[in-house]
């Protein structure tokens, strides 16, 4: 640290902290810490000193369901981590360092992933790699070639692989393209070959950014229910076991305990990477303006235009079968679909407008919220030390890695009555989105943050420029390309919400995943397809334009 | 409370005269029933058009979790057509009322309290893909669903899922007991989707799975390859019901809308869905059996909800092996 400059008092630090306590407090410690201590009550009880019982957690020491399932739970957790990481980080590289074309558009399509209509988004390869799925059946007809099942661990996996490496890549791409070029001239310059400059220098620089993704992916993966459901077969995870205890046996308490196990699982992990993290620190991001050199070389460039578009091709592949299935007005399991049309876009229009709008109102009210609270929490907790930090973590992660369901009854529960009511409420929707996924700006301003050279800020303070103005000036204008892939993907991971949701909304403030829901479970699967569709179309075009827009403006704000 | 006044004030004033309705202001309706309570809701509107009604679409598990977390103030006021295991397990959510519709329902769909009355009937039955099968290899028993021949060609629904898939679970218990149940058990894939199964047995993936029965009329109606078949051996007759939540918002509105859908016109648009009505006066759906002609045994729900917990425990047991 610093020595501590005394000069005017300046409050503004003070009043963003005190806001910042007070919204973590109010809503993330108070609503979730009750609930998490509802765990250790029995079933239907609020906890207290005098009922305090271990029951719910039991079952993880007699059951050897319960036993498996965390089994499953950490092997699919690790594996998707690693897979995850393994196929993004090449392509970010490819992406930030060679010059293909269509960025702007590669940036976007990576996103599209994130946005998978529950169940039809997982049974796309069902209808893919299913036993009578259209490629398993051409395969055979035309080459005899017999697939092994999709279900189990494989589907599993390569579902989730696919679904979230979205999140290591965006955040590497990001950090590859803003790291210091002299770093790599340098090491060039004094001798070094192009593939020891890759190996010492720039892969070791993406590691903060990596793992801030690779966590993301993991706690994805811990909390997925969908893909386990219907792909896993009989392989069961916690998150299967958590749905046994909210839908079957409407027993909150035993899920929290089951959340509990999820989140300690979590906070091994959290601990782990911030060893990890510790060891390398890095000063990336210095005061040169320019941007790292492209690789042109023509090798190099057919290698990443097929592995790029290869990876967003197979990503891609479930959005597409629900875009195929929209335009189907009759597939009566057969092979194919016996008649196309526009029919489910006609029939949904109606039902599409008004929730589309909602959601879209709704998920940029909570972006700007996570920004605003990501960026402040996140600089705090990598530049200053303080007791009680790993706290601080945890609290913000805490929402994130808790099931939808049970952060969203968290806030019914402490909102519902008493002096601030705001069930009902576009509020409460926005609340539950800011806790649930405040973590993903956090986390990547925290990796952004790492990179950046104190002296920066302090040339800034030194120079009589206030603490805000640093920030202002110095600080976010640097950060900013982490805070923007981070503000994208809570973004479009928002506008398809659906477990906090369901608890919270209310008729004026039906989202356009309670719609897609809605046709579900009427059995309307194209007409779900096709709002699914919709909502991959606009936020398709939002993701765009935002990447183009922002994009060119932080190139101004860099040269 | 204020709103537990206003309602006492409302209902004193309903009990003076009989005729003095209220016909406006809100009402809040928790629809589980998707296509159903659609359609109760829009007859609903038609016929008050000055109470603006609105509707939280969800799945059973979800607007019971939120009723029990609103509990302290109740934000709906009616919920529509949900499992009676649901109310079994939840039974202080509700307001018993007495609906001038009683007298057409039989006593066993009618909760003792009148707090909840019945709806649909969410039979249980076999479906078959009829492209993977030949019909003399269908499944006509529950006893046949352990035959080794059905072995890797069974879907079902994990009991722990839902009042519907525990049912299951429970009629082969009450008709053969574990013996019967563990071969099952060994023939069949559990999901955890629900939905999983009918869709798996439609697109091919699988041959035989247990559903209710309004997911294969569907199906068939949409020219899938898939046909229903009751279990000789008899299913359970079980019912969906619908009840007002105690404290609501709006209590009258409330009344006036639990009359609504428990009469036969309401029962006549829940039939139009493919679904069975517990109403003996109103027919069932087009193209399904009568239900005095579906086989059925003496299942015994009230058994079956306080076994509950010993039988899905040692389900799981059985499961994990």
């Amino acid at each position: 640290m610093p020595p501590a400059t005394r000069r005017r008092l300046n409050i503004a630090p003070y009043v963003a902290g005190g806001v910042t306590i007070f919204v973590l407090v109010a809503f993330l410690l108070y609503p979730i810490g009750t609930t998490m201590l509802n765990s250790f009550a029995p079933a239907g009880e609020a906890f207290n000193v005098l009922n305090a019982t271990l029951e719910n957690f039991s079952r993880f020491f007699t059951s050897s369901m319960y036993q498996q399932a965390l089994l499953n739970t950490i092997f699919i957790g690790v594996m998707v981590t690693v897979l995850a990481t393994a196929v993004a980080v090449p392509a970010a590289y490819f992406v930030a360092r060679v010059q293909i074309p269509f960025k702007p558009l590669i940036l976007s399509l990576s996103i599209i992933p994130l946005i998978s209509p529950p169940f039809i988004g997982a049974y796309s390869w069902v209808v893919l790699f299913g036993r009578s799925g259209i490629v398993s059946q051409y395969l055979n007809q035309w080459f005899g070639i017999q697939m092994p099942p999709v279900y189990g661990y494989f589907g599993v996996i390569l579902s989730m692989v696919l679904s979230n490496f979205t999140y290591v890549f965006l955040f590497v791409q990001g950090a590859l393209t803003a790291v210091d070029p002299h770093l790599e001239e340098s090491a060039r310059v004094m001798g070094a070959s192009r593939w020891r400059v890759l190996r010492t220098v720039v892969l070791p620089l993406a590691i903060p950014p990596m793992l801030a993704g690779a966590m993301i992916v993991l706690i994805e993966a811990l909390g997925e229910f969908g893909a386990p459901a219907v792909l896993g077969g009989e392989m069961y995870v916690l998150s299967t076991l958590m749905y046994f205890q909210i839908h079957g046996f409407f027993n909150l308490n035993a899920a929290s305990a089951i959340a509990l196990v999820n989140v300690l699982i979590t906070l091994g992990a959290i601990l782990f990477l911030i060893r990890v993290n510790k060891k390398r620190r890095f000063v990336t991001v210095g005061s040169t303006t320019r941007r790292a050199a492209l690789q042109t070389g023509r090798g190099i460039r057919i290698v990443a235009n097929c592995y790029v578009w290869g990876l967003l091709a197979l990503a891609l592949l479930p959005q597409l079968v629900v875009v195929f299935t929209s335009f189907a007005e009759k597939w009566p399991g057969t092979l194919w679909p016996t008649q196309y049309g526009w029919g489910n876009y006609q029939y949904v229009f109606s039902r599409v407008v008004e929730p589309l709008q909602n959601s879209l109102i709704l998920a940029a009210v909570a972006t700007v919220a996570c920004v605003i609270f990501g960026t402040l929490t996140g600089y705090v907790a990598e530049r200053k030390t303080f007791f009680g930090k790993w706290a601080l973590d945890l609290t913000i992660m805490l929402p994130f890695i808790l099931p939808g369901i049970v952060t969203g009854v968290a806030l019914l529960v402490t909102y519902n009555s008493g002096p601030i009511a705001l069930t009902g409420t576009a509020l409460i929707i926005v609340i539950g989105y800011f806790v649930r996924r405040i973590a993903y700006i956090y986390r990547s301003v925290v990796a952004a943050v790492t990179q950046i050279d104190l002296k920066m800020e302090e040339a800034s303070t030194v120079a009589g420029a206030t603490w805000g103005t640093t920030m202002r000036k110095v600080t976010i204008p640097l950060i900013a390309p982490g805070i923007l892939a981070g503000a994208i993907i809570v973004f479009t991971t928002l506008i398809s919400e659906m477990s906090t949701t369901v608890m919270l909304y209310s008729a004026r403030w039906k989202t356009i995943s309670i719609a897609i829901y809605e046709r579900l479970e009427t059995q309307e699967i194209s007409a779900a397809a096709a709002i699914g569709s919709i909502t991959i179309l606009v936020t398709l075009i939002l993701v765009l334009t935002a990447t183009r827009v922002i994009g060119k403006s932080m190139s101004e704000l860099f040269s | 409370m204020n709103l537990k006044s206003l309602a006492l004030i409302a209902t004193v004033g309903t009990l003076m005269s009989q005729t003095a309705i209220a016909q406006e202001g809100g009402l809040v309706v928790y629809n589980p029933a998707g296509d159903a309570g659609e359609l109760i809701i829009d007859g609903f509107r038609e016929k008050y058009p000055g109470i603006s009604i609105s509707a939280i679409n969800a799945g059973v598990g979800e607007l019971f979790t939120r009723m029990a977390a609103e509990k302290d103030n109740p934000q709906g006021d009616v919920v529509l057509c949900a499992s009676s295991e649901a109310f079994l397990a939840n039974p202080d959510l509700f307001e018993p009322y007495e609906s001038p519709e009683l007298p057409n329902f039989e006593s066993d769909v009618v909760a003792a309290d009148h707090s909840f009355y019945g709806c649909s009937m969410p039979l249980q039955a076999f479906i078959v893909n009829t492209n993977l099968m030949s019909e003399d290899q269908y499944p006509r028993t529950w006893a046949d669903l352990a035959a080794p021949e059905l072995e890797g060609k069974l879907v079902l629904a994990n009991p722990s899922l839902s009042g519907s898939a525990y049912a299951q679970l429970a009629q082969i218990l009450q008709l053969y007991g574990w013996d019967v149940a563990e071969k099952v058990m060994k023939n069949a894939r559990f999901t955890t989707s629900s939905q999983s199964v009918f869709q798996d047995v439609g697109r091919g993936e699988t041959e035989v799975g247990v559903t209710g029965e309004v997911n294969i009329k569907t199906m068939m109606d949409e020219g899938y390859p898939v046909t229903a078949i009751y279990p000789e051996d008899g299913t359970g007759l079980r019912f969906d019901a619908s009840a007002i939540i105690a404290g609501g918002p709006n209590p009258d509105n409330a009344k006036l809308f639990l009359d609504y859908a428990n009469s036969k016109e309401a029962h006549e648009l829940i039939v139009s869905t493919n679904r069975r009505s517990v109403r003996k006066d109103v027919a069932p759906p087009e193209g399904l059996m009568p239900t005095s002609e579906v086989p059925t045994f003496p299942y015994d729900d009230n058994l079956a909800a306080s076994n509950r917990d010993e039988n899905l425990a040692k389900f799981d047991e059985l499961f994990a092996q």
